[in-house]
């Protein structure tokens, strides 16, 4: 009986749900509670940091690293139930059938942080995503959006089939899909083979949730096509689940083949995303663009395979989370009827609202990774653990590239403070204004302060290996 | 007791034939559906002839009660109507492809495992029921219902998209 405390997050969302779940057959819409809710949920997920165990017959582990993505899963929910309070795009009747399909949604997410199993993780992953294709289209009067719902989920399709094909290979080879066996299993190509050629087919489905290039297409189409508030939620929270479960893979430490073929992605990944994104209008498309970019600087430590790459991927997830959530928070103020926001839009923005220019700033030095943010840590975690493991090309070519990036992302910095000021007068509450200013604080103070959060991750990732 | 034996097949392969051609040749979908629904249940009644029950009760489980309600929904939510493109007589071009392409599968399909049919070599080995049922909510009891979690997103999900679209048509 002690042990339900262990399942202490999840059955708090699962009661969140439930709750949503009876709103939306009563018809009621009333859902301003809900932040509360999801806010109380950071200090539950918070109070379990401190557990430890394994549940459901060794397929669900409770360890730090699990407790850790649970609290970014939390706290993103939070940010992004706030931020779509104001929903304009979405009809009234059906407010409480989208919190639920979020809450499910994150739902999936914590399964996928404690999920040790592979079928587990499979399953959870197709929970987190078919929520997702539910959320997209949902933006009235725009075919934008059906197209970027068809591409997620043709492409999901694709890829998460091309995942259990992978299994079935592993299953074959070694006959079992838990993951603390796997990890005393042997991983050299000339051993096992099989197996190895279905890890990667495995991977495929979580590198398809990154939008690694190749498998980047549905990305920017899915950003420009959903409503901004859906879009926050796509471009942030499915990837804190591909990324804890990429970091629990990448600690079988397969062989060096699969790490190249996994380099050489992450080299093309970022070299095509940021030059695409140098020629976009549409800023929610240049973040789209800017996300394959990022896929592949996690990738960078997933293949050093150290405990300082896995717990800088980590890190990573974590300044990648805040800085998004940030850059779309300014994103979906700016647009008052929810509109898509192009570059031009930006002009003048530090005169108009000089403490959202201020955010917008702290964002995209952070996604350029200029110190002293959070983004600027990450990249350098990053780049020193990949260094030294035959990595070393590309860790020359992600420096290069964060150079190409520093361009669109300074630009959009350019934008908002050149003396253009519009006439549009801007309906922003005052809360809305406090938790952009958190954000901006919270992307600058992990960025001066990054070590104990490194430290702990560390510790985190030191579980996963016996 | 032979003669007993292939007088139930027969009467089995007709209700699959006859289901069959009620699908094929239905003008309104819905019929077509009720004669999808005979021809599986046909077929179930074929796994109870070989000795298979479990299978034959899956059968009946899956195939006549989750696929045949799932492709109803889908019936109803896109409201075709038996006015449809479908109703329209077709071809005689139409006729010919029809009834070549299929046919010329069976035959040859048949006439290959009936002339190369290879001796079966593995014992097939007895599993309980139980067993099955064991394997499924032991180890994997997470995922197990995990899946249920998964169907009522999907389902919701459809409800919720077919309303939505309703909603702007009427626009």
């Amino acid at each position: 009986m002690e042990k339900v405390i262990l399942f202490g997050p999840e059955i708090y969302l699962l009661f969140i749900i439930f709750i949503l779940f009876v709103q939306s057959l009563a018809k009621s819409t009333k859902v301003n509670w809900l932040p509360y809710a999801t806010f109380l949920g950071i200090f539950i997920s918070i109070f379990s940091f401190k557990f430890n165990g394994v549940l459901f017959l060794g397929t669900y582990k409770i360890d730090f690293l699990s407790q850790f993505f649970k609290f970014l899963t939390y706290l993103g929910l939070t940010l992004c139930v706030l931020n779509s309070l104001k929903n304009k795009t979405l009809s009234q009747e059906i407010r409480a059938e989208y919190y639920l399909f979020m809450g499910l949604s994150s739902l999936g997410l914590l399964f996928l942080s404690s999920a040790v199993e592979i079928f587990t993780i499979y399953i959870a992953l197709e929970l987190t995503s078919y929520s997702l294709y539910v959320l997209v289209p949902l933006r009235n009067q725009d075919p934008r959006a059906v197209e970027g719902a068809v591409k997620y989920m043709f492409y999901g399709a694709l890829a998460t089939a091309l995942g259990l094909y992978g299994v079935s290979y592993i299953l074959a080879s070694k006959h079992t899909t838990y993951l603390a066996i796997l990890l005393q299993e042997s991983w050299k190509w000339s051993e096992a083979g099989l197996a190895i050629l279905g890890l990667g087919m495995f991977l495929l489905s979580f590198l398809y949730k990154l939008s690694l290039f190749p498998f980047h297409f549905w990305s920017p189409d899915l950003y420009e096509g959903s409503s901004n508030e859906t879009a926050t939620f796509a471009a942030t929270m499915p990837k804190l689940g591909a990324m804890v479960v990429l970091i629990r893979l990448a600690a079988l430490s397969p062989d060096f083949n699969l790490k190249l073929a996994l380099g050489i992605m992450a080299a093309l990944s970022m070299t095509f995303g940021n030059l695409l994104a140098l020629v976009q209008r549409d800023v929610k498309r240049l973040l789209g663009y800017s996300t394959i970019a990022h896929a592949g600087f996690i990738i960078l430590g997933l293949v050093a395979g150290t405990k300082l790459g896995l717990g800088a991927a980590a890190f990573y997830s974590f300044a990648y989370l805040v800085m998004n959530l940030a850059a779309f928070w300014v994103i979906t103020l700016l647009s008052q009827k929810g509109e898509n926001i192009t570059l031009e839009d930006l002009k003048g923005l530090a005169q108009r609202e000089p403490f959202l220019a201020f955010v917008l700033a702290a964002a995209s030095f952070g996604l350029a990774g200029i110190p002293p943010t959070v983004g600027f840590s990450g990249k350098f975690f990053l780049l020193t653990s990949a260094w030294g493991h035959g990595f070393n090309w590309l860790v020359i070519i992600a420096a290069l590239n964060t150079a190409l990036a520093i361009f669109y992302y300074l630009n959009l910095v350019r934008l908002a403070y050149t003396k253009e000021p519009e006439e549009k007068r801007l309906d922003i509450s005052l809360n809305s204004r406090l938790v952009a200013c958190l954000l901006g604080v919270a992307i600058v103070f992990f960025g001066l302060i990054p070590q104990n959060l490194l430290s702990f991750l560390i510790k985190a990732v030191n579980q996963l290996t016996p | 007791m032979d003669k007993i034996g292939l007088g139930v097949f027969l009467a089995h392969v007709l209700i699959i034939v006859a289901g069959g051609l009620v699908t094929v040749f239905a003008r309104s979908l819905v019929r077509a559906l009720t004669g999808l629904i005979a021809t599986l249940f046909g077929v179930a009644g074929l796994y109870f002839l070989m000795a298979a029950p479990f299978i034959g009760v899956m059968q009946v489980l899956i195939y006549v009660g989750a696929v045949s309600i799932l492709i109803f929904f889908a019936i109803a939510f896109t409201k075709s109507s038996h006015l449809g493109e479908e109703a329209r007589p077709r071809k005689q071009s139409q006729w010919f492809f029809l009834l070549s392409v299929p046919g010329l599968v069976i035959f040859s399909l048949g006439y290959l495992l009936i002339k190369f049919i290879p001796q079966g070599f593995l014992q097939p080995q007895e599993t309980q029921v139980k067993d099955l049922g064991g394997f499924f909510l032991g180890p994997y009891m997470l995922p197990f219902e995990l899946i249920s979690l998964v169907l009522l997103v999907a389902m919701m999900g459809a409800v919720i998209l077919g309303f939505e679209k309703k909603i702007k048509r009427e626009d």
